[in-house]
Order: structure tokens, then sequence, then C-alpha cells
């Protein structure tokens, strides 16, 4: 006989419910997002003793008012998907706090099992939990575990058959437990409301008493809709009584009478045998967290993470660029070295030179988010966030956005993705928009490239910095005007827990890692893929039928002269690469760039760089490629002295560098503007951000030209002499 | 006197000492989430670290929460 039931887990951040869903389900998970609301999803499923058992792992929330998007996500899904058992996972080692969920669900009705994660820390902290006790005043089954050694899953496999469909013994009643103006004031509310006619959806009417008194917005909304004038103010004048008589507001009187419930229950469960005293999680705050010695360690262990990043990354990026190196060489031997095949050209040059020159960052990317991930996991990053609150709120943006800004640095994507963890939608958003300005890894290519083309090597470094720093200070700026404008608020007050500090399993930060490096490569696999097809098309047609001049005569009578061997082959490959050029200059990039050009002008680019701009649009790394073909030296990479010297010699420093200025602010990659539409959840500010950066760039790149040009500031070119 | 009197903002008070939470003065919802983490009128909570521009890490029981500067101005506590 087979059965299915559905569950939900249900607990504070932090109190290791990720660590329990992944060990309930193991690779069985799918994450989605909630329709509307960019809060995750994720749900999983595990069989046991016959049963399949689907599991959704609700967001992490101290509470269940809708106050923030995860609140109200976890309510509705109680509400709404009625799962068969929520499995409250508790962190015992710091019981009071975590139990207000617990009230909360009970105050639901909802069937509950309880269970008491990190116990052996608990003990470690010399508190003693009598969990038969807590399970006999709660009316609901309580079983212990510690989540992050797996133990003790059998029993909560077991439990969670047992116990499924299975409402609490008793009803969690607030007049039972205390005889206090607040709680006959709920309950005669709830009298009130009783009358209202609206769909309960099987919810008692105290919890909708509890939540009208919380100043619930979504509650109050439905009760207000479906009762009279007359009833409201009934019900408000109830309230208003016991305001003035507590001389405190309804949502406090409401959260100090759970915290009473629950201080009775653990005086009556819990024992503690050690007095408080100094954690060593406190000993290292009180280093990390300092006043004078937090933000140079902040900045030592940055600089850590990016080391490690660069400096280890870098050999499997060698390989990594040999491997497709390899097998576009294999590719292409199929068909023969003068094969002029379509087909070749496509799997060769578009599909494995594009996804290829994607992938070939991913053991950056991995390498980041695994020191991310480990940061994440000891509880660093929260006193981060902490340390760099100030100084963020000073540039216009709350403290956690300071990790996407970190990991804009790496890849633009992933950062977007980071601003998750920013509960306001307007710090979030305006996170969103300015992340592409962190100069990101693909864009260093572009750099290399050009910075040792146009300038003497004793300021190669301070150009490169500058280009860092003009991303950041116009991040800022940017920030800073969308705060005051666009998303004009008050803002987030500053509150964040900070977990204990603990060594994180290394299957934790893998899974993390995975997570994130996951959603690179399968962007690489579709969007990339896609716009290298596209790019290769627009860049090979329409094929060029009659050249300007008769290239293989003209290679012939090379190959017939006189000249030296040395002589002959430099000429041929002159006329091939020109023979490059022009059809490139026929097809339908090459028309786009020309189309470009009265646009451009004025920024002192030609058509061959607006050509190369279309490329970087696809990915920031293509403007080297794409260069590389209009300039006619074939194949080219930042390294390519023959592409740099003709660079030199056809441009100034001024034009060189309002390259890279225009590539660090103009309309971010493909990639980014699809995630931050999915973030968004809207095209309209995808839009924006592609088309308001890119203006950006085109005013600062044209003051900067036109001012450098009226200066005489690198009008001189370095190579004419 | 009573302890209303007392009453300090958390972004002035001592660091060490035990505080009581007297009173939460934020809006609604400012008031449930902190109640929500343990803020709540009558609990004892304790600064572990201040920093010059505000900020400040309060322990409440066994946990560690950071606050910024804004939050600490809307709570109020007296030394016990």
């Amino acid at each position: 006989m087979s059965s299915s039931v559905t569950i939900a887990l249900a607990g504070n951040p932090n109190s290791g419910k990720s660590t329990i869903f992944n060990a309930l389900t193991g690779s069985r998970q799918h994450v989605g997002n909630y329709p509307g609301v960019t809060v995750e999803k994720k749900e999983g499923a595990f069989s046991f003793n016959g049963t399949e058992v689907r599991v959704i792992d609700l967001p992490g929330t101290y509470s269940l008012t809708a106050s923030s998007p995860e609140e109200t996500v976890a309510r509705d899904v109680l509400v709404d998907e009625k799962p068969d058992l929520v499995v409250n996972i508790v962190d015992a080692s710091n019981l009071e706090r975590n139990l207000y969920l617990t009230v909360q669900l009970l105050e639901q009705r909802v069937p509950l099992l309880i269970v008491l994660n990190m116990i052996d820390t608990a003990k470690g902290k010399g508190l003693e939990i009598d969990a038969d006790r807590l399970s006999a005043q709660f009316g609901v089954p309580v079983i212990k575990t510690v989540g992050h050694r797996s133990k003790g899953l059998d029993e909560l496999k077991t439990s969670i058959l047992r116990f499924s469909g299975i409402l609490p013994s008793k009803p969690f009643d607030w007049v039972s437990h205390t005889e206090s103006h607040l709680a006959k004031c709920v309950n005669d509310v709830a009298k009130e409301i009783e009358s209202v006619d609206f769909d309960r959806k099987g919810i008692p009417d105290s919890w909708y008493s509890l939540k009208y008194l919380e100043g619930d917005k979504d509650i109050t909304a439905l009760i207000s809709k479906s009762s009279g004038g007359d009833k409201l103010d009934t019900i408000n004048n109830i309230i208003k009584a016991v305001e003035d008589h507590e001389e405190e507001t309804a949502e406090i009187l409401v959260a100090e009478h759970r915290y009473g419930i629950i201080g009775g229950i653990c005086r009556e469960a819990v024992s503690s045998t050690i007095e408080a005293r100094r954690s060593i999680s406190d000993k290292i705050d009180a280093v990390v967290t300092n006043r004078f010695l937090g933000i140079p360690l902040f900045l030592v262990l940055m600089y850590c993470v990016f080391w490690l990043t660069f400096t280890v990354g870098d050999p499997f990026m060698g390989w990594i660029e040999a491997g497709f190196g390899w097998l576009g060489e294999t590719i292409s031997g199929l068909w023969g070295a003068d094969s002029e095949s379509m087909l070749k050209s496509l799997l060769v040059d578009g599909i494995i030179g594009g996804v290829g020159g994607v992938l070939v960052f991913l053991p950056n990317i991995i390498l980041l988010f695994l020191g991310i991930a480990f940061l994440e996991g000891t509880g660093y990053m929260a006193r981060a966030a902490f340390i760099m609150d100030r100084l963020m709120n000073k540039l216009g943006l709350h403290g956690k956005s300071f990790i996407p800004m970190l990991v804009g640095f790496g890849c633009t994507v992933p950062a977007i993705m980071a601003t998750r963890t920013l509960e306001s939608n307007r710090d979030r958003m305006t996170t969103m928009l300015v992340a592409p300005l962190m100069s990101c890894g693909a864009r260093l290519p572009i750099y290399a490239l050009l910075i040792p083309a146009f300038f003497p090597e004793s300021i190669e470094a301070e150009i490169m910095w500058s280009i860092y720093v003009i991303g950041i200070v116009l991040a800022i700026v940017c920030a800073k005007l969308l705060r005051s404008t666009l998303f004009k608020g008050e803002e987030v007050p500053f509150v964040m827990e900070l977990p204990p500090y603990r060594l994180p399993t290394l299957r934790s930060i893998v899974v993390h890692m995975w997570d994130r490096a996951g959603i690179y490569m399968k962007k690489a696999g579709t969007i990339i893929l896609a716009i290298s097809i596209l790019l290769w098309l627009a860049s090979t047609y329409p094929k060029t039928e009659t050249f300007s001049k008769d290239y293989s005569a003209e290679i012939s009578q090379v190959q017939a002269s006189s000249a030296s061997a040395e002589i002959k082959a430099q000429k041929v490959t002159e006329l091939e690469n020109q023979q490059v050029a022009e059809e490139l200059s026929n097809t339908i990039t090459g028309k786009i760039g020309h189309a470009m050009a009265p646009f451009i002008s004025p920024l002192g680019f030609d058509w061959k760089i607006g050509t190369a701009l279309i490329g970087a649009f696809a990915a920031k790394e293509v403007f080297v490629a794409q260069m590389g073909i209009v300039y006619s030296v074939g194949e080219a990479d930042e390294e390519s002295t023959a592409l740099r010297t003709v660079l030199t010699n056809t441009y100034t420093p001024l034009q060189g560098f309002c390259m890279m200025l225009f590539c660090l602010i103009s309309a971010p990659c493909m990639a980014t503007i699809a995630i931050t539409r999915r973030e968004s959840n809207s095209w309209g500010w995808a839009m924006f951000q592609l088309f308001g950066l890119t203006a950006l760039a085109w005013v600062i790149t044209f003051i900067v030209y036109q001012g450098g040009t009226l200066l005489e500031i690198g009008t001189k070119m370095v190579g004419a002499a | 006197m009573s302890v209303m009197n007392m009453a300090i903002s958390l972004s002035v008070a001592p660091v060490g000492a035990d505080l009581e939470v007297v009173s939460l003065k934020g809006g609604c919802e400012f008031n449930r989430r902190m109640s929500a983490l343990g803020i709540v009128p009558g609990m004892i909570v304790n600064i572990c670290q201040n920093h010059p521009e505000g900020g400040r890490v309060v322990k409440i029981g066994e946990q560690r929460l950071a606050l910024g500067e804004g939050v600490c101005c809307k709570i109020k506590v007296a030394v016990k």
C-alpha cells in the first residue's frame, strides 16, 4: 500500500532548517520562486516505509504576521496548502525566541511536530530540556535531533508519518494560560468576528482576532471588507479599551503575552545548570566587530577571498581554455583544414567559442562562491553586514547590500541573485540596478587588452585602478540618486541576528556553492548558447558575393613573386585578414556597426568599435574577440600583440580610455538583463537598467572624450611615432 | 523613582550593564519585528559592543543581535 503526505518545514532563520531539509530530501529538490514574489520556493520529497512525503521548505521567519514577503508566503502556504503536518524546527540552544514562532503556529491550529534541533549545543550551554514536559504543555509531539550530523533522522521520519494529520491534543487557548485583560480582549474580539461572514479556511476565529490586534495588514483588510462599520467600531473600541488600560499598544501586548506563556513553559521544562558565561562566540565578536579592528579585518578577509578566486582559479582556467581549444580543433578536424562548411563554423566559432568563453570563468565563480559560502556558514557575513552598515547607509544602501556588490566584482548575475537577502524592495531594487557598475570579471580581458596598448607600463596599474574606482563611485552616485527619487522612502532599520560562530560542514558549503554555480552554468547552457548562435549568424551572414578586389588572384600573385618566403607569408596573411574584415563589414553585425557610427562618433568610436560593442552585449569579453575580427588579425585574445599594435596605431590613448569607460558603464550583458527581469519580476526594470546604464555611459564617455579633446589630454597617438 | 522616568534610549545606554526593555517607540510593524526577535518590554538585554556611529551588538538570552543606529534610538531601556 502506498500513500502520500505533504509536510511543511517552519522555523527561524539559523535554526538549522535547511540542513534538516537537505538531510530529509537529499538530491530530490526543486528550487523555484513563489508566483509574484521573489521568495525562494524550495520543495523536495522522500519516501519512507512505502509513503511518499512531499516536503515544502518554508522561508525562515521569526513570526507569521504579514510584515515581509517571507512571512506572508510562509503564512499563506499554511493557510492555503494545508499541509498534513507542520514540522517546526526549533533551535534548542535559543529556545524562548524560537518558541515565539511555535506559539503562532499553535494559534493557527495546524497539525504540528516540534523538532528540538541542535540539542548538543544546548547541552554544551548547560541547558537540559525535558521534551516530554514541553510536549505535555503544548499538546503536540516533541522530538530531539542534532541536525548537522543527521542524528535522529530515522526517528524524525517515523514521527513525521506517525503524526501527519493529527491536530494538537488541545486547543491553544490564551485564557487557559493567562487571565489578563488582553486574553479577555482577544476572546471578545473573536466573539465579534464570529458573526462576520468570510471564508475562514478552517482557522479558528481567535487567530483572526489575534492577527487583527497585531495589525496584520491582510487580515485587517479582510475583516474590514467583510464586516459593517458598526462591527468594526465595536472591535476597535474593545482594543482601544485594553490599550488604554494597559498603556501599551496592542501588538506589543500580544507579544508580551506570548513571551509570558513561553517563559512559564520554559521554567517548567528547561533546567539550566551553568550560569551564563562569555561564550567563544562573544570572544571572537569582541575582535571581529570591534570598532577599530572590525573594518581592517573585513578588508583582509575580502582580500583573501579575491586572492583565492583569482590565484587558485588561474590554472583551472587554463585547463578549461585548453580543453575547449582541443574540442574545437578536434571538431574542425572532422572537416579538414580548408573546409568552408557552415556547420563547422557554427560549431567551432559560434557554439564552442561562445559557450567556452563564458565557462572559462567557472573556476573563478566557483571559488568566489566557495569563499562566500564559507564566510556565510561560519556566521561572519552577518557581522560584516553590520560593520559595513554605517558606511553603506551613507552611500544610500543597506548594510546587507555589500554582499551583492562584492559578488559583483566576480559576476553580475549571481550578484543580482544575492540581493534576495535584502528585506526592503527599495533597497533591493537599488542594489540590483547599480550592481552592474561593479566591474565584473568578464570586463577584465578588455582592460588587459587596451591598457598596455595605450598607456606606458609605469601607469598601467593606476589606469586599471581608476576604472574600478570610477565604477564604484558611479554605483554610489546612482544609488543615492535612485534612493532619493524612484525608491524614496524611510531607511529600513538594520536588524540582524548574529548566529553563533560555527565551523560549517564541507557538505553545506558545497551545496550552497553548487546552488549558485549551477545557475551560472545553466546560463552558459541556455542564454549564452542562444546568443552565441545569434551573434555567429549576425557576423557570418549575409555572405559577401563579390569582393572589392580579387583576393585569391592577389594571393597567388604574391606567391608567384620573387620575394622571400617570410615576406610572402606575411603578405598572404595580410590579404586573408583583409578579406575576413571585408566579409564582416558586409554582415548584419557590420551593418549595425556602420549604422551606429553617427551615434557613437561623438564618443570617439568608429563603426569597428560599434561592432565590437554589439558583441560585448552578449558577454563583455566578446569585445576583445570581435575587435580581433574587425581588425583582421585573426584569432585574438587579451594577450594578442598583433591586435594591440594595430590598436596603438589606430586610436589615441583618449579613445582607448573611452572604450574601457563605455564597456564599464554601458548596457550590462544579456545574461544580466535576463536575471534582472527574473529577480525584479518585470521587463520594465530590466529595460530601465539596460537603457539607463547605456545612456549614462554615453553621457559620461561623451564628456570625457570631448573634454579630453578640448584640453588635448591623451590625444596624441602613441603608435604614430 | 519609577522605571519609566529612568528610561533612556538603547543608543546611549552603557555597555555591559543589564538593561530592561521599557518600551518600543516605533510603528506597528517595527514593534512587531522587534517583538519577534525578543525585544519586548520586560526583557533583559545587554550591550556587547558599541560602535562610535551608534550601532550596537546586543545580547538577549543566548542570541546576539546587531542593531543599527536608527533602531537603537527607538528602543527605550532602563538600567537594572
